[in-house]
């Protein structure tokens, strides 16, 4: 009977360790795509040019997790984008737009992980060319939002036409808002706060973000403001998009912009890629009060 | 008694191990014969995965997108075409292409994606679409060579990688690739 059980339990043994799984050996892809509407590698492009990179991703066996771009200037890596992300079918197919800055070389680097933690990357560099590039602007010198409990003015603003849409309004217009703002006390301070669609908190504010299909995310240079590293008179005089690109400081960024002060000048960056800064004309401190803005924007 | 029982308690465990485990997987290859291959199907229906002859494809001309001919005097060599491709000269018979009523036609495009790449591809990555140029796609893919991945577009409009792993020359002679689609 001992032997028995003893040749049972080796059996059982046998099932529980003979079958086992191994972590698949995955290889994520990355492919930087060709052709005449994306940035070739080895061309040359005048500062404040526009840089298209097209990327072909496949997670090889995993979902994608992870998409980081960084951008080598002159050998200083600048980390432009690291995006979270979990696509587990159908690869991902994007388009990236940037500017080309001052820098003699830029060296482009795009990198994705697995959800195996495998990575690929692939890289391009681009030239610095002659003259400038830098582009036209629009300017909105006045865009008047409510914070959240305000019920007599609009509270989702459009940095790229300047119009603030209400909760009524904005209807078919979502995919088009880029900011709200709302007071809160943080730590005990007074903050007049920025926002956008996508950032999740702003659900706290607006519940209506949670039923859009599109919610945009904006993100907000919080460092640049905090340290009032741009003047208001430095973007009363930005007649292109020279300060708009090269204020803005992709390693702090957020969605969300604390202590938006009367004065304050923020660098922004919407979701289709549109470098911006926006100047508070004034910021009141109370849930009911309004901001009004002074918006500059590349066209 | 005591056996017995003990032996019928170990078999449906003994049944488990030898089930449980993950069968072997099969071989995903598609091989295609040329036109005087006998022993090899030279028809493939992308949307079914499934090969046919001559004779069964003139049955189900509607779910054939691909065939396999060899032509050496153009160059065309171990090759790739469509029933619509309007190739002419290769088939004789009743069946032959030419006849059919329904004739498809798929594009072919030779990308610059490497073995490796290929392998990390997934079927419905969207990157199976992107690499098909369909401005430089064409109804042929001539001189099929190992290690060559193609981009095809098919009538339906499912697009697909195919990388050729095996290519033997002749009219006798086959290809062998793997498939990706979207």
């Amino acid at each position: 009977m001992a032997r028995s059980f003893r040749a049972l339990i080796l059996l059982l043994v046998l099932i529980l360790t003979g079958c086992g799984t191994e972590e698949p050996e995955t290889t994520p892809l990355i492919l930087l795509k060709a052709g005449g509407v994306f940035t070739a590698d080895g061309s040359a492009v005048a500062p404040g040019g526009t840089l298209r990179f097209g990327l072909s991703v496949s997670g090889g066996g995993g979902a994608i997790t992870n998409l980081v771009v960084r951008r080598v200037s002159d050998g200083v890596t600048v980390t432009e984008a690291d995006r979270g992300m979990y696509i587990s079918y159908g690869g991902l197919d994007t388009t990236l737009i940037y500017t080309r800055g001052y820098g003699q070389v830029e060296k482009w680097v795009f990198s994705v992980m697995n959800s195996f933690r495998d990575t690929a990357s692939v890289s391009m560099t681009v030239l610095k060319g002659a003259g400038s590039a830098w582009g036209e602007i629009s300017y909105h010198p006045s865009v008047r939002i409510g914070l959240q409990d305000n019920s007599s003015l609009p509270h989702f603003a459009d940095l790229h036409s300047g119009i603030a849409y209400d909760g009524a309004g904005v209807a078919g217009h979502e995919s088009e808002v880029d900011m709200a703002a709302f007071w809160y006390l943080t730590s005990g301070n007074s903050s007049p706060t920025l926002t956008c669609p996508a950032y999740s908190s702003a659900l706290t504010y607006y519940p209506l973000f949670g039923s859009w299909s599109v919610k945009n995310q904006t993100m907000y240079d919080y460092y640049t403001s905090d340290n009032n590293l741009v003047t208001p008179a430095q973007f009363d005089l930005a007649a292109n998009d020279s300060l708009l690109v090269n204020a803005y400081r992709p390693g702090s960024v957020s969605g969300q912009s604390k202590y938006a002060y009367t004065g304050k000048v923020v660098p922004f960056r919407t979701a289709d890629g549109k470098y911006g800064l926006l100047k508070v004309i004034h910021a009141d401190e109370t849930p009911s009060g309004e901001m009004e803005i002074a918006v500059k924007i590349q066209k | 008694m005591k056996k017995i029982f003990a032996l019928f308690m170990v078999l449906p465990l003994v049944a488990v191990m030898i089930s449980g485990c993950e069968k072997e997987k099969e071989d995903p290859s598609v091989k295609l014969g040329a036109q005087a291959n006998t022993t090899i199907p030279g028809f493939y229906s992308v949307s079914l995965d499934k090969t046919y002859t001559m004779s069964q494809a003139a049955d189900n001309s509607a779910s054939i997108d691909i065939f396999c001919f060899y032509e050496a005097e153009t160059g065309n060599n171990i090759a790739l075409a469509s029933p619509g491709s309007g190739i002419t000269g290769i088939f004789t018979g009743d069946d032959m292409p030419d006849n059919w009523s329904i004739k498809n036609t798929t594009y072919f495009f030779l990308t610059t994606l490497t073995q490796a790449q290929f392998e990390a591809v997934q079927n419905g990555d969207a990157l199976i679409e992107t690499s098909h140029d369909s401005a430089n796609a064409r109804r042929k893919a001539k001189d099929v060579q190992v290690g060559q991945v193609w981009s095809f577009k098919t009538q339906s409009g499912t697009y697909g990688l195919l990388l050729a792993t095996a290519v033997t020359q002749g009219a006798n002679g086959s290809v062998t690739f793997l498939v990706k689609t979207k």
